[in-house]
């Protein structure tokens, strides 16, 4: 969907560029935007087009649609409107879809955005229990929640403003900067260096936090995430 | 396999249509009242016109009626690639759709299929209807309607896949559909025989594909005029074809391309 403008990236040992389609029949995608199905049709319906877009018709579709459907738990939900989904299983079909082909490499946007707690810690375990160490899948999560990364990655990477600022395990990470750091307190180490290089000025936005990392009031709306 | 997906894309289309009935009865029941506004005005022309509708057969109402039935199809081709685009955007489902092994060019495609399997349902109602307050088909030329048919969204769809180009640059705003929306129907004949108009706009319609879809369509099926006597309107349509067809697929590559460098393809 994004060429990019300088360099090389492999997925699967792919190139994007020059072998897109083997890239993208290596690759699932299950984003939080629940739009992204037809709400007027029904989970099961949604799956089989999505399916028929990785070249699986008919019988072949509805074995593996009904696979999936019960691997997500919502197989008696199946033949209902998408509309009427709540949040936890609109989530659940996002799942079943970035799974319909099999793909080597997930990549989750925010996989548990909009869920109670409850509801997030269950698509946690589901993810790594069903996901991660049943179907031995490589996972890629964008979030922003930083207790989900460390429960659900083996390597994290900070990303602030568009630029990855540091990757490692969160034991790595969290253990640079000292004993009994948190992850958030690796976050705002990386994304705020930055400020405090520049403005180099704490009344200008920066103030320190209590274990002395700059903190900053509008962090929230930067371009930050994990 | 293409087939069958675009099995799988027409059966999505159809179940989100059915899934407003209502709104599907209420277009085809104001479709009548359509045609019936027609079929008085042509009653109030009466022979007035006989100079200019002689070599359609002389009545109005026929001429009329394969001109909006038949210019459904420019609607679709002009406006369904680009629709479908914005529609797919808007919806949120394109990003889902695009990392599929399915190509973008294949997805915009089959989107439109449901809306001509939708026109020439249109169609088919329209002429019997016709049929029903007078219109005579007796004499038509069914396979020379088809191939024109055939070579009318063919050549439609070119100048729509280029207008999806300019959807998928611009978002908004685009100079294909407009050009070509605002002028085919006034000077492409389809509510009246270009003939009516001076001279020099006859020029205009002269340059638009629409002109001799519909000259042939109706020639062929009011007039039954044999294939060699169709083949000037085929072949200009095959000539618009040959043109229209690479320059707009060689476009819709160009800006699917830049959308993706730009990482604009979802945006709207």
């Amino acid at each position: 969907m994004v060429l990019p403008n300088g360099g090389e990236a492999r997925i699967n040992g792919y190139d994007i560029e020059k072998e897109s389609r083997k890239v993208r029949e290596s690759i699932g995608l299950v984003t939080t935007d629940e739009r992204s199905f037809y709400w007027r049709l029904t989970g099961r319906q949604n799956l089989e087009f999505f399916a028929s877009l990785h070249d699986f018709y008919s019988d072949d579709a509805r074995n593996m649609v009904a696979e999936l459907l019960e691997v997500v738990d919502l197989r008696s939900h199946a033949d209902e409107r998408f509309l009427n989904y709540s949040a936890g299983m609109k989530q659940r079909m996002a799942i079943a879809r970035g799974l319909l082909n099999d793909p080597a490499v997930l990549f989750m946007d925010e996989p548990t955005r909009s869920l109670d707690p409850g509801a997030a810690q269950g698509l946690r375990d589901f993810i790594k229990e069903q996901i991660v160490e049943e179907r031995r899948k490589t996972l890629f999560i964008s979030t922003h929640n930083l207790e989900e990364a460390e429960q659900l990655c083996d390597r994290v990477a900070i990303f602030d403003d568009g630029k990855i600022k540091v990757v490692g395990s969160p034991e790595e990470l969290k253990a640079n900067l000292g004993n009994g750091s948190k992850l958030s307190d690796v976050f705002l180490h990386y994304s705020v260096k930055e400020f405090e290089e520049r403005g180099n000025d704490s009344s200008r936005g920066l103030r320190p936090d209590k274990r002395g990392f700059g903190y900053h009031r509008g962090l929230g709306r930067r371009r930050g995430g994990i | 396999m293409i087939f069958k997906k675009a099995l799988s894309f027409v059966k999505r289309s159809y179940l989100a249509q059915m899934s407003y009935k209502f709104e599907f009865f209420l277009r085809l029941f104001f479709m009548f009242f359509n045609i019936l506004t027609y079929y008085f005005v042509a009653k109030l022309i009466g022979t007035v016109g006989m100079k200019y509708l002689e070599p359609y057969g002389g009545d109005y109402f026929s001429f009329v009626l394969i001109g909006i039935a038949f210019s459904g199809y420019l609607n679709v081709s002009l406006r369904g690639f680009s629709e479908s685009v914005r529609s797919e955007q808007m919806m949120g489902t394109l990003e889902a759709m695009l990392v599929t092994p399915t190509d973008a060019s294949a997805i915009i495609t089959l989107s439109t299929l449901w809306n001509f399997i939708f026109a020439s349902f249109r169609v088919l109602l329209y002429l019997l209807i016709g049929v029903l307050l007078g219109v005579s088909l007796t004499d038509a030329n069914v396979l020379g309607a088809l191939i024109i048919l055939v070579l009318t969204i063919i050549c439609f769809s070119s100048i729509g896949i280029l207008s999806a180009s300019f959807i998928m640059i611009f978002k908004r705003g685009d100079p294909i559909n407009m050009l070509f929306m605002s002028t085919s129907e006034l000077f492409g004949g389809v509510f009246f025989p270009i003939a009516v108009l001076p001279t020099w706009l006859q020029t205009v319609s002269h340059l638009l594909p629409m002109t001799y879809s519909l000259n042939g369509m109706r020639h062929a099926l009011l007039q039954g005029y044999s294939l060699r006597d169709l083949a000037p309107d085929m072949g200009t349509l095959v000539l618009f074809s040959a043109i229209l067809l690479p320059v707009s697929l060689l476009a819709f590559r160009y800006a699917v391309q830049k959308a993706k460098m730009e990482g604009t393809l979802v945006h709207y």
